[in-house]
């Protein structure tokens, strides 16, 4: 419906063209971007650019933040040394680090990955210690009636048992994670749709910048539903037990 | 079963789904608290960290031009405390900031109750708009920041209304779902909702709204560091471009300090206001 | 056989404000093999507090707790224990959440799916076995529970709430399964209630206990466990002799909490 409102304005001339691009002209422009490419980037590749980004810090960010969110659910004492700390800089954007990240790490790929990854790792601490301090007590204490040793409901029950919460931190960290890769692009970074899209504002080609907002929310979405798609196969049993 | 306040989806990603019945604590918001007696340990943890900083700054262990020592930050922030930093004041950064969150916060909340229970209590509200709306929640609105630049409107109220629209779907869906819980209305038409159902939808509004200033932030930040001269994320943008790395870590301080506020008194609003 | 001894048993519980809670106060009972006790009595009086400290979870302050003259020192397989809903892995299927016991003692392969198989069709499950636990209503859910703690072939089995969450009618089949079980296993059975029809029913022995400081204030020996195997249980229930066992136990309950709410009026 919005689409057909969009077009509308655009064939009667409601909106001004130059400050507010119309769907026709959109495509025509996003039909450039895919095969030309914009000051001979393509598509394709600022996309491409953009993934490998949003992967390895995303990536990185859960492979250490589960063992870590593990390890703090398990233990008391980990938990109540790193939890005001995790408290204290969960809330900071982890956009506001990123002069500290180009400083330390130079311009490239390093900071923006980096801070993904930071932002992904917070994300993931808090779920994975929350998937273990959320486990039913009468699971643990049945698990010890059947002759279960502590590894053995470590293994078979306590992190089966955190699965959810872990995928359900994933989620939120993937979506998290590409907004502030697209905002961190914007600022500091020559190839990805942030990138993209700034380089489109200094030249006036607004049917870009609206091109690229559409293809920044389609993969948005399309992350999104990975992920779900992801817990219902993985974890069929989510909110059941 | 109604979707509980943090079911399902997310805005630009912060809110957490749990199954129905149990705790129902948005992720975003962090876990419960540690007993009072590990307290102690916590304290120690920052301590050490912040024990850390002194010592490495003060060894010269750490470069002080990669990684500004807390008496250079101190300078820095007196510095911006009392003459401000390319004629703006750490203050004045602060208040712009507060504004455009408390603006977003309002707006995006009025309406967002507003549309919750709209969405809530009318079946036909109901089937009309939930189709948007599942699309629409996914969609991350840190990837909508561009729009920004995009002019329509006038240009000092888009940040706000991104802020808003992030605010207006988390607050709306979470008292969509506080009045669905409650099971179908008398009547259920949109105009037998009262002054006490608004009352009653309250605490879950809070909720919601602690949770819209959490993902604000990030969105805020972002949008004052590519867009604007005012706002503690354009400070940390304008501190970069001139290689005031001191002015970045005051930024980074303020908004633990800010968030942490702001966090503080929803809550508080929210407890006074539901009584 | 299994026998558990209870001597003089006390528990206090030590609260964050400084204050303590006397949950069990000289708790004492001998348990012979084969028997099956139901414990009842209103909140706060300790029975669940005392299967616990048979299972093994908790530790008593004082006094002593043996199972055939050894003391229980923490959780084991030779005390299952059945809970009242949630205690099933949900990641598992019916089947492994059977053989759960066994798998974590090493013990897989056809004989242990055999076993299972066995166990799920003394159950009514027999058809059951590959289904995820989450798709099984409530009564099913406990079937499968009480297969799972048959699978390691424990000597004494504790039971907490286990029919609690289920409606009346799905109740009544399952107290009338647990018989059946308790009478082909000849296992010794403790099972906590706040029924009180299901603790005379289910028990061939019943104490009542009372709280403040938790303890046991009335011990039944019954006949209708016994009669129940053969009887209608509908019939048995409506008997003169269970009606009036029933009304005195509700007296002496009623009592008690009408002496705690003067006391927490004073």
């Amino acid at each position: 419906m919005l689409f057909i409102i969009w077009l509308l304005s655009e064939a009667l001339g409601i909106a001004d063209p130059t400050f507010f691009p119309g769907p026709i002209e959109t495509i025509q422009g996003g039909w450039e971007l895919a095969t030309d490419g914009f000051q001979r980037v393509t598509l394709a590749e600022h996309v491409f650019a953009s993934l490998r980004r949003i992967l390895i810090g995303f990536g990185i960010g859960v492979v250490v933040g589960v063992p870590v969110g593990l390890a703090m659910g398990l233990n008391n004492t980990l938990r109540a040394i790193f939890d005001p700390l995790i408290e204290l800089f969960r809330p900071v954007p982890p956009l506001a680090f990123i002069p500290l990240l180009i400083l330390w790490f130079g311009i490239g790929e390093t900071p923006a990955v980096v801070m993904l990854f930071f932002a992904a790792f917070f994300i993931m601490v808090i779920a994975a210690r929350a998937g273990v301090t959320g486990v039913r007590l009468s699971k643990v204490h049945a698990a010890y009636s059947l002759g279960a040793s502590k590894q053995q409901i470590l293994r078979n029950v306590i992190l089966p048992n955190a699965l959810p919460e872990i995928f359900v931190g994933m989620r939120v960290a993937i979506g998290v994670c590409w907004g502030t890769l697209v905002a961190a692009e914007l600022v500091g970074a020559q190839t990805g749709l942030g990138a993209m899209i700034w380089t489109a504002r200094t030249f006036f080609r607004n049917e870009l910048v609206v091109f690229g907002i559409i293809i920044i929310g389609v993969i948005g979405v399309i992350l999104d539903l990975i992920m779900r798609k992801a817990e219902e196969r993985f974890i069929p049993w989510r909110g059941r037990g | 079963m109604a979707e509980s306040a943090v079911d399902g989806g997310n805005v630009s990603g912060g809110l957490v789904d749990r199954p129905a019945g149990s705790r129902a604590v948005p992720l975003i918001l962090g876990g419960e608290a540690v007993s009072s007696g590990n307290r102690l340990l916590g304290v120690a943890g920052v301590g050490a960290m912040l024990a850390l900083w002194v010592v490495s700054a003060q060894l010269g262990i750490v470069d002080p031009e990669v990684l500004p020592g807390p008496r250079a930050t101190a300078e820095d922030f007196w510095q911006l405390a009392t003459d401000g930093f390319q004629r703006v004041t750490l203050w004045e950064h602060l208040a712009m900031s507060l504004m455009r969150m408390a603006l977003g916060l309002g707006l995006g909340g009025v309406a967002g109750v507003v549309a919750g229970l709209a969405i809530g209590s009318s079946r036909t509200i109901r089937s009309i708009v939930q189709p948007a709306f599942g699309f629409f929640r996914l969609v991350p609105v840190l990837g909508l920041l561009p729009l920004i630049f995009v002019r329509f409107g006038p240009g000092s109220m888009r940040l706000v209304s991104l802020l808003a629209v992030t605010t207006f779907f988390i607050v709306a869906i979470a008292v969509r779902d506080h009045v669905a819980g409650r099971g179908p209305m008398p009547g259920s038409s949109a105009d037998r909702v009262d002054l006490r159902t608004v009352r009653q939808a309250l605490p879950a509004t809070f909720l919601a709204l602690r949770v819209a200033a959490a993902v604000n932030w990030n969105v805020l930040v972002a949008g004052e560091l590519i867009s604007f001269q005012k706002g503690l994320g354009a400070m940390i943008w304008t501190a970069r471009t001139f290689f005031q790395y001191g002015f970045v870590l005051v930024a980074i301080f303020a908004l633990v300090g800010v968030s942490a506020l702001v966090d503080f008194a929803l809550r508080r609003l929210g407890d006074w206001l539901a009584g | 056989m299994s026998n558990l001894s209870v001597d003089h048993l006390g528990m206090i519980y030590e609260l964050p404000n400084g204050g303590s809670v006397e949950a069990l106060k000289d708790v004492s009972f001998d348990l012979e093999s084969g028997r099956i006790l139901t414990l009842l009595g209103p909140s706060g009086c300790g029975k669940t507090t005392l299967l616990n400290i048979i299972a093994g979870f908790l530790a008593p302050t004082s006094g002593s707790i043996n199972l055939n003259d050894a003391p229980i020192t923490g959780p084991g397989q030779d005390r299952g224990m059945v809970f009242q809903q949630g205690a099933l892995f949900e990641w598992l299927n019916v089947a492994d959440n059977v053989s759960f016991g066994p798998r974590m003692n090493g013990n897989e392969g056809p004989e242990t799916d055999a076993m299972v198989q066995d166990l799920l069709e003394t159950v009514g499950l027999g058809d059951f076995g590959q289904k995820a636990v989450y798709e099984l209503s409530g009564g099913m859910q406990q079937r499968v529970a009480l297969a799972r703690c048959l699978a390691n072939d424990p000597e004494l089995i504790l039971m907490d709430e286990p029919l609690g969450a289920l409606d009346a009618l799905t109740r009544e089949k399952m107290q009338s399964l647990i018989l059946e079980l308790w009478d082909r296993t000849q296992k010794t059975i403790v099972l906590v209630t706040h029924s009180v029809e299901e603790a005379l029913f289910l028990g061939d022995r019943l104490f009542v206990m009372a709280p403040r400081p938790g303890r046991i204030e009335r011990e039944y020996e019954l006949p209708f466990a016994k009669l129940g195997l053969t009887e209608d249980p509908r019939e048995l229930k409506n008997s003169p002799e269970f009606t009036e066992k029933r009304e005195e136990i509700l007296s002496l309950i009623w009592e008690m909490e009408e002496q705690i709410m003067g006391h927490e009026g004073a």
